[in-house]
């Protein structure tokens, strides 16, 4: 039974650090310091993202850097007539980020997803007008530092230089905001609202904060969890340790009447109860705590095999095995209740 | 030597009858049998000489001392033999006899010597659950009488016993009385043919209310 219980307790602690590991994944890509904030420009609108983005680099002062990327309206075509969305960016921008991009000439890129090697390409581009303008450029992996920024798996990106021609059609401009260290990320977030408020300005910005909260509500979950299975697995111990004890009150009864028959002291017999149940139960929670880290490790591995996902961890929780002590000695504690109950009743009441 | 009871009051429940109304009795050394009805109270006046029940007023004194609760006593100075004999049926007959007087520190020798006497010589290793009715109660006597105890108290020794385990158990009984003089053995018994070893005979009858006298005669002549 609580060999059971204790599976169902790492099975749901598997499903909940697979999912803790989804939305570490998650913040991990999206950027846990970057701050997305978009603006749709329309065919022909003079843009504000410019001066935009002087505001918030003088808001930012010392704390962040900024860098505009601009999702063009037009798309590429490479083999299959593939569609592909093109980004476009600011090589004098990027250079502050250390997004380790591979060396191209042009400053073109075609990213793509599982790309082993990186190898120059031609990609044709066509424009309003059905026109083809080819680019070259280096067909390569998404460099993790840029998946912060662009939310693709497959996107050309393109210097601000080969872009502008084709901008007139209107496009989506992504201020992306990188906060240099985690505890200014509210403050900046803070400011940058109170900027759009007062600008009446409709621009979307996007933050991990509401990630962080997912994480951390999974975290109370998982804790919650933790406890409920162990106080469960803990009522099953005091249970069965006191129904065993209860049902052994008659031999105990016995014994014990007969060997104060004997002239026995009943301290010595109560401290020999004390000191075998105390012995066996912690022999027992020794023996238990090694079996049950390795078995966890193995059910651990069993499910990220099973959730696909790459490493689940288990780590050794010293509160369970402080609840299970507890428990434990709690049963302790109750199966030695009959002893003195027997220790105190007179043998000539027993024994016949 | 000398066992004493003076103005013993026992019940075993609270508003129930007593079992032993102001009792008082003095045993010195030798055999004594104490003989009457079953329920009129022997076992429970064993039980109270032994220390195994408390008075629920009154005393019992070994030697003019009220000792008889104290563990020395249980330990060295008195056995017991009980009705249902109480020998730990999972127990080989050695551990049997050793966990008696394991306070007094009797050896291995000592059990197969007792167990040599008693007719069950080399069968250390056996279990109670083993050995007839008889054997059992010959082990039983040999486990009360291992420690050379000072006062010994026998609850129907032989009742169901056939004559050759009953002559075989007053031949203990006798040895013992020999070996040690001053020795006190009570025995509560049914049984006739232990009147022979006895240096005084107690009627426990006449201790019971007239009406409960009367009911055991009518029970006994129908």
């Amino acid at each position: 039974m609580t060999l059971l219980l204790a599976l169902l307790g790492i099975l749901i602690q598997g499903i909940l650090s697979s999912l803790e590991l989804k939305i570490q994944e998650k913040i991990e890509n999206a950027g846990v310091r970057t701050i997305l904030i978009s603006n749709h420009v329309k065919p022909f609108e003079v843009p504000s993202t410019e001066a935009e983005k002087y505001l918030i680099k003088d808001l930012l002062k010392d704390k962040g850097k900024v860098i505009e990327f601009k999702r063009l309206g037009v798309s590429a075509t490479w083999r299959e007539n593939k569609r592909i969305p093109i980004y476009a960016y600011d090589r004098d921008e990027i250079a502050f980020f250390d997004l380790e991009l591979p060396f191209s000439e042009t400053g073109a890129y075609y990213f793509t997803k599982n790309h082993d090697y990186d190898e120059p390409i031609t990609l044709a581009i066509i424009d309003r007008e059905r026109r083809a303008v080819s680019v070259d450029g280096m067909k390569c992996e998404i460099p993790s530092g840029l998946r912060s920024f662009v939310n693709a798996d497959n996107f050309l990106l393109l210097p601000k230089q080969y872009s502008t021609r084709f901008e007139a059609t209107g496009y989506y401009s992504f201020q992306a905001v990188e906060v240099d260290r985690l505890e200014d990320l509210g403050e900046v977030i803070g400011k940058l609202e109170t900027l759009f408020k007062f600008d009446r300005r409709n621009v979307q910005m996007v933050d991990q904060r509401q990630l962080f909260d997912e994480l951390e509500k999974l975290y109370s979950i998982q804790s919650q969890w933790r406890i409920g299975v162990a106080l469960l697995i803990s009522a099953v111990l005091t249970l069965l340790i006191g129904s065993t004890a209860l049902l052994e009150f008659r031999q105990n009864q016995y014994v014990i009447a007969l060997l104060k028959s004997f002239g026995v002291s009943s301290y010595i017999i109560a401290i020999s109860f004390i000191v075998e149940n105390l012995v066996l139960v912690s022999l027992g929670l020794f023996l238990a705590a090694a079996i049950m880290v390795s078995a966890s490790q193995d059910a651990m591995r069993a499910l990220s095999n099973t959730f696909g996902t790459s490493t689940l961890e288990w780590t050794f929780s010293f509160e369970d095995l402080n609840v299970l002590m507890m428990a434990s000695y709690i049963g302790v504690a109750l199966a030695l209740l009959p002893v003195f109950n027997s220790l105190k009743k007179p043998v000539g009441r027993v024994l016949q | 030597m000398k066992l004493e009871c003076k103005s013993l009051n026992f019940r075993y429940e609270k508003n129930t009858p007593l079992v032993l109304d102001s009792f008082s009795a003095t045993y010195d050394s030798g055999v004594h049998l104490l003989k009457g009805y079953s329920g009129c109270g022997k076992s429970t006046l064993l039980k109270l000489l032994a220390g195994y029940l408390p008075p629920s007023s009154g005393e019992v004194t070994f030697e003019g001392e009220c000792a008889v609760a104290s563990q020395a006593y249980r330990a060295s100075l008195m056995s017991f033999l009980f009705q249902q004999l109480n020998l730990l049926p999972l127990a080989s007959l050695k551990d049997n006899l050793l966990l008696s007087s394991s306070l007094n520190r009797a050896s291995t020798q000592d059990v197969e010597y007792w167990l040599d006497k008693i007719g069950l010589a080399g069968q250390l290793n056996k279990r109670p659950s083993e050995l007839s009715g008889g054997q059992q109660q010959r082990v039983a006597i040999a486990r009360a009488l291992i420690k050379k105890p000072r006062v010994l108290l026998l609850d129907e020794p032989t009742s169901g016993l056939d004559d050759l385990n009953t002559e075989a158990i007053k031949q203990l009984i006798r040895e013992y009385r020999e070996e040690d003089k001053e020795s006190i053995c009570i025995i509560s018994t049914h049984d006739s043919r232990l009147s022979d070893l006895a240096d005084s005979i107690y009627d426990f009858n006449r201790y019971l209310p007239i009406e409960e006298r009367l009911e055991q005669m009518v029970k006994r002549t129908s």
